[in-house]
Protein backbone atom coordinates (compact mmCIF):
# COMPACT_ATOMS: atom_id res chain seq x y z
CA UNK A 1 0.00 0.00 0.00
CA UNK A 2 1.77 3.44 -1.30
CA UNK A 3 1.61 6.45 -3.14
CA UNK A 4 4.09 6.49 -6.38
CA UNK A 5 4.62 10.37 -6.18
CA UNK A 6 6.62 11.37 -3.38
CA UNK A 7 4.28 13.97 -1.80
CA UNK A 8 4.88 16.63 0.85
CA UNK A 9 2.23 16.89 3.31
CA UNK A 10 1.27 19.62 6.01
CA UNK A 11 -0.71 17.67 8.62
CA UNK A 12 -2.61 20.26 11.21
CA UNK A 13 -4.66 19.51 14.21
CA UNK A 14 -4.28 21.23 17.80
CA UNK A 15 -3.75 17.45 19.45
CA UNK A 16 -0.27 16.91 19.41
CA UNK A 17 -2.07 12.77 19.97
CA UNK A 18 -3.85 13.27 16.81
CA UNK A 19 -0.87 14.55 14.41
CA UNK A 20 1.06 11.66 15.64
CA UNK A 21 -1.76 8.92 14.70
CA UNK A 22 -2.16 10.97 11.51
CA UNK A 23 1.80 11.23 10.95
CA UNK A 24 1.87 7.19 11.42
CA UNK A 25 -0.86 6.54 9.36
CA UNK A 26 0.55 8.77 6.35
CA UNK A 27 3.74 6.65 7.07
CA UNK A 28 1.78 3.15 6.54
CA UNK A 29 0.61 4.63 3.12
CA UNK A 30 4.02 5.36 2.06
CA UNK A 31 4.17 9.20 2.60
CA UNK A 32 7.20 10.00 5.33
CA UNK A 33 8.00 14.48 4.03
CA UNK A 34 5.19 15.25 6.75
CA UNK A 35 5.08 18.80 8.38
CA UNK A 36 3.01 19.15 11.34
CA UNK A 37 0.86 22.35 12.56
CA UNK A 38 -0.32 23.35 15.98
CA UNK A 39 -2.91 25.32 14.43
CA UNK A 40 -3.90 27.60 11.52
CA UNK A 41 -1.77 30.39 12.55
CA UNK A 42 0.84 27.89 12.23
CA UNK A 43 -0.19 25.91 9.42
CA UNK A 44 0.02 29.47 7.07
CA UNK A 45 3.73 30.35 8.29
CA UNK A 46 4.42 27.14 7.39
CA UNK A 47 2.46 28.01 3.81
CA UNK A 48 4.48 30.71 3.48
CA UNK A 49 7.94 29.38 3.74
CA UNK A 50 7.51 26.20 2.34
CA UNK A 51 5.22 24.75 -0.53
CA UNK A 52 2.99 21.16 -0.06
CA UNK A 53 1.67 19.00 -2.46
CA UNK A 54 -1.05 18.39 0.06
CA UNK A 55 -3.34 20.06 3.33
CA UNK A 56 -4.61 17.52 5.50
CA UNK A 57 -6.36 19.50 8.35
CA UNK A 58 -8.58 19.05 11.38
CA UNK A 59 -12.28 20.91 11.54
CA UNK A 60 -12.19 21.72 14.93
CA UNK A 61 -9.63 23.83 15.49
CA UNK A 62 -8.98 26.83 18.29
CA UNK A 63 -8.64 29.61 17.71
CA UNK A 64 -8.73 29.22 13.93
CA UNK A 65 -11.02 26.45 12.56
CA UNK A 66 -9.65 24.18 9.79
CA UNK A 67 -12.52 25.98 7.48
CA UNK A 68 -11.19 29.05 8.38
CA UNK A 69 -7.94 27.84 7.02
CA UNK A 70 -9.12 26.66 4.43
CA UNK A 71 -10.64 29.77 3.40
CA UNK A 72 -7.52 31.65 3.77
CA UNK A 73 -5.33 29.01 1.89
CA UNK A 74 -7.93 29.42 -1.51
CA UNK A 75 -7.68 33.58 -1.27
CA UNK A 76 -3.65 33.00 -1.27
CA UNK A 77 -2.40 36.40 -2.93
CA UNK A 78 0.98 34.81 -3.54
CA UNK A 79 -1.01 31.64 -5.61
CA UNK A 80 1.63 29.55 -4.07
CA UNK A 81 -1.19 27.20 -2.53
CA UNK A 82 -4.39 28.57 -3.38
CA UNK A 83 -4.76 25.07 -5.56
CA UNK A 84 -3.31 23.40 -3.40
CA UNK A 85 -5.51 20.15 -2.12
CA UNK A 86 -7.12 20.69 0.95
CA UNK A 87 -8.61 17.30 2.71
CA UNK A 88 -10.67 18.03 5.70
CA UNK A 89 -10.58 15.59 8.79
CA UNK A 90 -14.15 15.63 10.76
CA UNK A 91 -15.99 13.78 13.65
CA UNK A 92 -19.15 12.94 12.02
CA UNK A 93 -20.20 15.47 10.08
CA UNK A 94 -23.92 16.67 9.04
CA UNK A 95 -24.38 17.59 5.32
CA UNK A 96 -25.00 21.15 5.77
CA UNK A 97 -21.33 21.29 6.78
CA UNK A 98 -19.92 19.33 4.38
CA UNK A 99 -21.96 21.77 1.89
CA UNK A 100 -20.34 25.00 3.67
CA UNK A 101 -16.96 23.29 3.02
CA UNK A 102 -17.43 22.45 -0.42
CA UNK A 103 -18.35 26.10 -1.09
CA UNK A 104 -14.94 27.16 0.39
CA UNK A 105 -12.87 25.02 -1.89
CA UNK A 106 -12.42 21.78 0.02
CA UNK A 107 -11.25 18.63 -1.94
CA UNK A 108 -12.54 15.78 -0.07
CA UNK A 109 -13.02 15.09 3.79
CA UNK A 110 -12.68 12.01 6.36
CA UNK A 111 -14.39 11.10 8.78
CA UNK A 112 -12.90 10.12 12.53
CA UNK A 113 -11.95 7.76 13.14
CA UNK A 114 -9.99 6.40 9.81
CA UNK A 115 -7.46 4.08 9.25
CA UNK A 116 -4.57 3.90 6.29
CA UNK A 117 -6.94 2.34 3.89
CA UNK A 118 -9.54 5.37 3.88
CA UNK A 119 -6.51 7.76 4.30
CA UNK A 120 -5.07 6.57 0.80
CA UNK A 121 -8.11 6.30 -1.06
CA UNK A 122 -9.05 9.53 -0.31
CA UNK A 123 -5.46 11.42 -0.70
CA UNK A 124 -5.65 9.07 -3.77
CA UNK A 125 -8.97 10.55 -5.27
CA UNK A 126 -8.13 13.87 -4.54
CA UNK A 127 -4.69 13.49 -6.61
CA UNK A 128 -6.34 11.95 -9.61
CA UNK A 129 -9.14 14.30 -9.91
CA UNK A 130 -6.52 17.35 -9.84
CA UNK A 131 -4.37 15.32 -12.08
CA UNK B 1 -37.01 41.57 34.93
CA UNK B 2 -40.62 41.20 33.69
CA UNK B 3 -41.66 39.03 36.70
CA UNK B 4 -39.85 41.08 39.10
CA UNK B 5 -42.22 44.05 37.89
CA UNK B 6 -45.23 41.53 38.21
CA UNK B 7 -44.52 40.65 41.72
CA UNK B 8 -43.83 44.47 42.32
CA UNK B 9 -47.50 45.52 40.66
CA UNK B 10 -48.99 42.63 42.58
CA UNK B 11 -47.39 43.84 45.75
CA UNK B 12 -49.23 47.16 45.20
CA UNK B 13 -52.12 45.44 44.17
CA UNK B 14 -52.98 44.31 47.29
CA UNK B 15 -51.62 47.65 48.92
CA UNK B 16 -54.34 49.40 47.58
CA UNK B 17 -56.82 46.36 48.06
CA UNK B 18 -56.09 46.87 51.50
CA UNK B 19 -56.76 50.81 51.54
CA UNK B 20 -60.01 50.13 50.03
CA UNK B 21 -60.84 47.30 53.09
CA UNK B 22 -63.01 47.95 56.28
CA UNK B 23 -60.85 49.89 58.59
CA UNK B 24 -61.51 46.71 60.74
CA UNK B 25 -60.04 43.80 58.60
CA UNK B 26 -56.73 46.43 57.65
CA UNK B 27 -54.78 45.06 60.33
CA UNK B 28 -55.00 41.74 59.30
CA UNK B 29 -54.65 41.84 55.86
CA UNK B 30 -51.78 44.14 56.38
CA UNK B 31 -50.01 41.16 58.40
CA UNK B 32 -50.78 38.75 55.84
CA UNK B 33 -49.21 40.75 53.11
CA UNK B 34 -45.90 41.78 55.34
CA UNK B 35 -45.94 37.40 56.30
CA UNK B 36 -46.25 36.97 52.32
CA UNK B 37 -43.71 39.39 51.18
CA UNK B 38 -40.96 38.33 54.23
CA UNK B 39 -41.39 34.80 52.93
CA UNK B 40 -40.63 35.95 49.18
CA UNK B 41 -37.46 37.69 50.37
CA UNK B 42 -36.45 34.33 51.95
CA UNK B 43 -37.52 31.94 49.16
CA UNK B 44 -35.41 34.93 47.11
CA UNK B 45 -32.40 34.79 49.62
CA UNK B 46 -32.47 30.33 49.58
CA UNK B 47 -32.19 30.70 45.59
CA UNK B 48 -29.76 33.11 45.10
CA UNK B 49 -27.68 30.68 47.20
CA UNK B 50 -27.75 28.09 44.93
CA UNK B 51 -25.70 29.84 42.28
CA UNK B 52 -22.84 31.33 44.36
CA UNK B 53 -22.54 27.37 45.40
CA UNK B 54 -22.85 26.08 42.02
CA UNK B 55 -20.53 29.00 40.72
CA UNK B 56 -18.03 29.04 43.14
CA UNK B 57 -17.69 25.37 44.04
CA UNK B 58 -19.30 22.74 41.90
CA UNK B 59 -18.40 24.38 38.21
CA UNK B 60 -14.48 24.40 38.80
CA UNK B 61 -14.64 21.14 40.37
CA UNK B 62 -16.58 19.72 37.74
CA UNK B 63 -14.23 21.35 35.46
CA UNK B 64 -11.22 20.16 36.98
CA UNK B 65 -12.58 16.72 36.84
CA UNK B 66 -13.13 17.21 32.82
CA UNK B 67 -9.49 18.59 31.79
CA UNK B 68 -8.18 15.28 34.24
CA UNK B 69 -10.16 13.07 32.43
CA UNK B 70 -9.35 14.94 29.40
CA UNK B 71 -5.41 14.63 30.15
CA UNK B 72 -5.40 10.93 31.57
CA UNK B 73 -6.99 9.55 27.97
CA UNK B 74 -4.63 11.59 25.94
CA UNK B 75 -1.25 9.99 27.91
CA UNK B 76 -2.70 6.73 27.25
CA UNK B 77 -3.21 7.24 23.70
CA UNK B 78 0.31 8.70 23.81
CA UNK B 79 1.82 5.65 25.50
CA UNK B 80 0.00 3.49 23.25
CA UNK B 81 1.08 5.40 20.14
CA UNK B 82 4.78 5.16 21.49
CA UNK B 83 4.14 1.07 22.01
CA UNK B 84 2.99 0.98 18.04
CA UNK B 85 6.32 3.06 17.05
CA UNK B 86 8.51 0.99 19.15
CA UNK B 87 7.70 -2.56 17.16
CA UNK B 88 7.86 -0.69 13.80
CA UNK B 89 11.40 -0.97 14.06
CA UNK B 90 11.25 -4.45 15.13
CA UNK B 91 9.89 -5.50 11.65
CA UNK B 92 13.36 -5.19 10.13
CA UNK B 93 14.63 -9.00 8.85
CA UNK B 94 11.02 -10.59 9.44
CA UNK B 95 9.95 -12.03 6.22
CA UNK B 96 6.95 -10.03 4.04
CA UNK B 97 4.38 -12.16 5.21
CA UNK B 98 4.75 -12.12 9.15
CA UNK B 99 5.55 -8.02 8.29
CA UNK B 100 2.48 -7.23 6.17
CA UNK B 101 0.56 -9.09 8.72
CA UNK B 102 2.15 -6.85 12.03
CA UNK B 103 1.57 -3.34 9.60
CA UNK B 104 -1.93 -4.30 9.46
CA UNK B 105 -2.27 -4.50 13.19
CA UNK B 106 -0.63 -1.74 13.77
CA UNK B 107 -2.91 0.48 11.51
CA UNK B 108 -5.91 -1.22 13.46
CA UNK B 109 -3.71 0.36 16.60
CA UNK B 110 -3.18 3.67 15.11
CA UNK B 111 -6.90 4.33 13.99
CA UNK B 112 -8.33 2.94 17.58
CA UNK B 113 -5.73 5.73 19.35
CA UNK B 114 -8.52 8.23 17.33
CA UNK B 115 -10.84 7.49 20.40
CA UNK B 116 -8.76 10.32 22.34
CA UNK B 117 -9.58 13.16 19.69
CA UNK B 118 -12.98 12.00 20.11
CA UNK B 119 -13.36 11.95 23.63
CA UNK B 120 -11.56 15.28 23.72
CA UNK B 121 -14.29 16.35 21.85
CA UNK B 122 -17.01 15.16 23.69
CA UNK B 123 -15.31 16.30 27.22
CA UNK B 124 -15.00 19.88 25.61
CA UNK B 125 -19.36 19.68 24.69
CA UNK B 126 -19.61 19.03 28.13
CA UNK B 127 -17.78 21.77 28.84
CA UNK B 128 -19.41 24.30 26.74
CA UNK B 129 -22.78 23.45 27.92
CA UNK B 130 -21.74 23.34 31.53
CA UNK B 131 -20.81 27.45 30.22
CA UNK B 132 -24.19 27.98 29.29
CA UNK B 133 -25.40 26.65 32.41
CA UNK B 134 -23.61 28.51 34.46
CA UNK B 135 -24.83 31.85 31.97
CA UNK B 136 -28.38 30.45 32.89
CA UNK B 137 -27.72 29.90 36.66
CA UNK B 138 -26.19 33.72 36.52
CA UNK B 139 -28.97 35.22 34.79
CA UNK B 140 -31.17 33.70 37.56
CA UNK B 141 -28.97 35.09 40.04
CA UNK B 142 -29.05 38.55 38.52
CA UNK B 143 -33.11 38.13 38.35
CA UNK B 144 -33.27 37.03 42.14
CA UNK B 145 -31.19 39.93 42.84
CA UNK B 146 -33.10 42.65 41.28
CA UNK B 147 -35.90 40.97 42.61
CA UNK B 148 -34.54 41.66 46.15
CA UNK B 149 -33.69 45.47 45.30
CA UNK B 150 -36.63 46.53 43.47
CA UNK B 151 -39.24 45.20 45.89
CA UNK B 152 -37.36 44.95 49.28
CA UNK B 153 -35.02 47.44 49.06
CA UNK B 154 -30.98 46.24 49.34
CA UNK B 155 -29.62 43.10 47.23
CA UNK B 156 -25.97 43.38 46.38
CA UNK B 157 -23.68 44.38 43.72
CA UNK B 158 -23.31 41.35 41.03
CA UNK B 159 -20.46 40.41 38.49
CA UNK B 160 -21.13 37.31 36.04
CA UNK B 161 -18.22 34.92 35.74
CA UNK B 162 -19.77 33.81 32.09
CA UNK B 163 -20.40 36.87 29.71
CA UNK B 164 -22.19 35.21 27.07
CA UNK B 165 -23.40 31.51 25.66
CA UNK B 166 -21.48 29.20 23.05
CA UNK B 167 -18.15 30.90 22.63
CA UNK B 168 -17.78 28.42 19.91
CA UNK B 169 -20.44 29.32 18.00
CA UNK B 170 -18.50 29.93 14.49
CA UNK B 171 -17.20 26.17 15.36
CA UNK B 172 -20.78 25.30 15.55
CA UNK B 173 -20.75 25.43 11.60
CA UNK B 174 -18.26 22.48 11.78
CA UNK B 175 -18.74 19.03 11.68
CA UNK B 176 -19.66 17.45 15.36
CA UNK B 177 -19.54 14.78 17.37
CA UNK B 178 -22.54 12.63 17.29
CA UNK B 179 -23.62 10.20 19.44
Amino acid sequence: MSLEKKLKVLIVDDHRTMLRIIKNLLEQIGITDVVEALDGQEALQKLVKDKYDLILSDWNMMPMTGLELLQYVRRDESYQHRNVPFVMITAESKTENVLEAKKAGVDNYIIKPFNAETLEMKIKSVLQKRA
Amino acid sequence: MSKNVAIVKAIEGAVETIRKAPDDKKPALLDSLLSISQKLMRVTKQFSDIPDTYVTKLSPMIEKQLSAAERRTERAADQFLTVAEEIKPLLDGVDEATKKEIQNKLNEMFEISTFQDLVAQHLNEVKLLMNDLTYDIEELQEALIALGDSSMGGGKKFERSVQQKRSDEHLLNGPSTDF
